[in-house]
């Protein structure tokens, strides 16, 4: 019971954060810990604000975020850095997934 | 990111290899506990390389053990590294520091000493020469000596004073070299001072052709031979009775005709000096004074024999280094010339021996070539016909 009320409640405190955010066209990735994922050609990519790599290859990279999974493809790739907030992968993209 | 990438070389960082089967623990645990990590690259199956910085490094210790992986440093990049790479090839930087100290106190001294006159060219005037070089050893300027303690204006203020045949000079140094460049005077012929009595005499032989006597008494007339050392004018001057005697600075110019002749052999051969094709090299060592040889027997083999330098041995004039000489066999060959060749250069020498002869301010009326037939050979002669001013003033007394 008590539980569900507490779901309840956050999910009422996350749709007003939604619209606050939405009103006053905040930055998502901030207000609602997003991830934000930019893509330069296709030997590129960034993910800001992801939570870990569940897996990596130089075929494909799954990196966990809190609003899923992110799964890239490609050939040669290459984790160029990785810090606590983002992630920036390099190589030759051709897809990426979300999950 | 460049920054990142400095601050990273300077501080130092490291290469691993990572192996194990959670690699990716690995890395989630790494970036969670504030290590960076950067170009992570997949080598194997369960193989990955990855960078990090030193500090990083010595903090991943509990995180192998965790994710039970096995981390082994491949290369080690950075300032520190390269630091520590230098101190411990220690003595090739001691090699370094002590040739850049050798260089800089080689450069210190004075290792040569020329002269040069005033256009550029090398100095030769023995007697000048020995004079300029004796001041200077007597200022205690040689080689050998350091070079900023030389005062290049005393220098040249002692050398103008010493040779007064100096009119100008420079002292410079240029780099290891002591560079003194002089200029010579023009030295005024030998005049007797009009206050002192003297006569006229004639400094060659020849035909009288005009007798100007500005002061003194003629002693000779148009038309006579004259000898050299002959008197033409005379300082003496009589009164009309011949009682008194008044000596005065003569003074006057005679014109004369006067003959130059030179006698040049013909040589209808000419000597050269051509190689046999052998030769062999000699190489030494020059150290200063010292020469050090780099080759057993004598250094010359053939009678006959060309020496050509093919390297000098010298540093910036400095003689130091490997003189290497090649020495050539030449056998002597007299070549036949035609006779206008051989006269051709018969004349030249010719030439060049009338111009020594014949003093300046000479008119030159005709010149005779003529080819004589001796018993020891063709000789060509050369007859100038000259007019020119004989007189040559001498003090009175015989002198």
């Amino acid at each position: 019971m008590e539980k569900d009320k507490l779901s309840t409640r956050k999910n009422k405190n996350g749709r007003l954060k939604k619209r606050i955010t939405d009103f006053f066209e905040l930055p998502r990735e901030i207000m609602l810990n997003m991830f934000k994922v930019t893509i330069v050609g296709r030997e590129q990519l960034i993910i800001e604000n992801f939570t870990g790599i569940s897996e990596y290859d130089s075929n494909k990279v799954r990196v966990n975020t809190q609003g899923g999974i992110i799964e890239i493809k490609g050939r040669n790739l290459v984790i160029n850095e990785i810090s606590t907030e983002d992630i920036l992968i390099k190589g030759i993209i051709y897809s990426v997934e979300f999950f | 990111m460049l920054l990142i990438k400095l601050w990273n070389f300077i501080r130092g960082y490291v290469i691993i290899l990572v192996n194990g089967y959670f690699i990716e623990r690995f890395i989630n645990i790494c970036t969670h506990r504030n290590i960076l990590l950067w170009d992570i690259r997949r080598m194997g199956k369960n193989e990955a390389s990855m960078c990090l910085s030193v500090r990083g490094f010595k903090r991943i210790r509990p995180i192998v053990r965790k994710s039970s992986c096995k981390v082994k440093i491949l290369k080690k990049n950075g300032l520190p590294f390269y630091i520590s790479s230098i101190i411990k090839r220690k003595w090739f930087l001691v090699g370094i520091i002590l040739c850049v100290l050798f260089i800089n106190i080689m450069a210190a001294f004075v290792w040569d000493i020329k002269l040069y006159d005033a256009e550029g060219k090398v100095f030769s005037d023995a007697q000048n020469e020995k004079i300029i070089y004796d001041t200077l050893t007597q200022m205690g300027i040689k080689r050998g000596i350091i070079k900023y303690g030389i005062d290049l204006k005393d220098i040249a203020q002692n050398l103008m004073l010493n040779d007064s045949d100096l009119a100008w000079v420079s002292a410079r140094i240029m780099g290891t070299k002591l560079k003194i460049e002089v200029q010579l005077r023009d030295l005024p012929p030998d005049i007797v001072p009009e206050d002192v009595p003297c006569d006229v005499v004639a400094k060659t032989d020849g035909f009288i052709e005009l007798v100007l006597a500005k002061n003194g008494t003629a002693m000779v007339k148009q038309g006579e031979t004259v000898k050299k050392g002959q008197l033409l004018i005379s300082g003496e001057i009589r009164s009309k009775d011949g009682s008194e005697i008044k000596y005065v600075h003569a003074l006057g110019n005679i014109y004369a005709r006067t003959w130059y002749e030179v006698n040049e052999k013909i040589n209808s051969t000419k000597v050269i000096m051509q190689r046999t094709g052998n030769y062999y090299d000699r190489n030494s060592i020059r150290l200063f004074k010292w020469q050090i040889k780099l080759f057993t027997g004598n250094e010359i083999l053939y009678s006959l024999y060309e020496v050509e330098k093919t390297n000098e041995g010298s540093i910036f004039g400095v003689p130091i280094g490997i003189e290497k000489k090649r020495i050539y066999e030449v056998n002597e060959i007299e070549l036949a010339m035609d006779v206008d060749e051989a006269v051709k250069i018969a004349t030249e020498r010719a030439e060049a021996e009338l111009i020594k002869l014949i003093p300046e301010n000479t008119e030159i009326i005709s010149k005779h070539h003529e080819i004589r037939q001796k018993h020891s050979g063709d000789y060509l002669t050369i007859m100038v016909e000259c007019k020119e001013d004989i007189a040559y003033q001498q003090k009175m007394g015989g002198e």
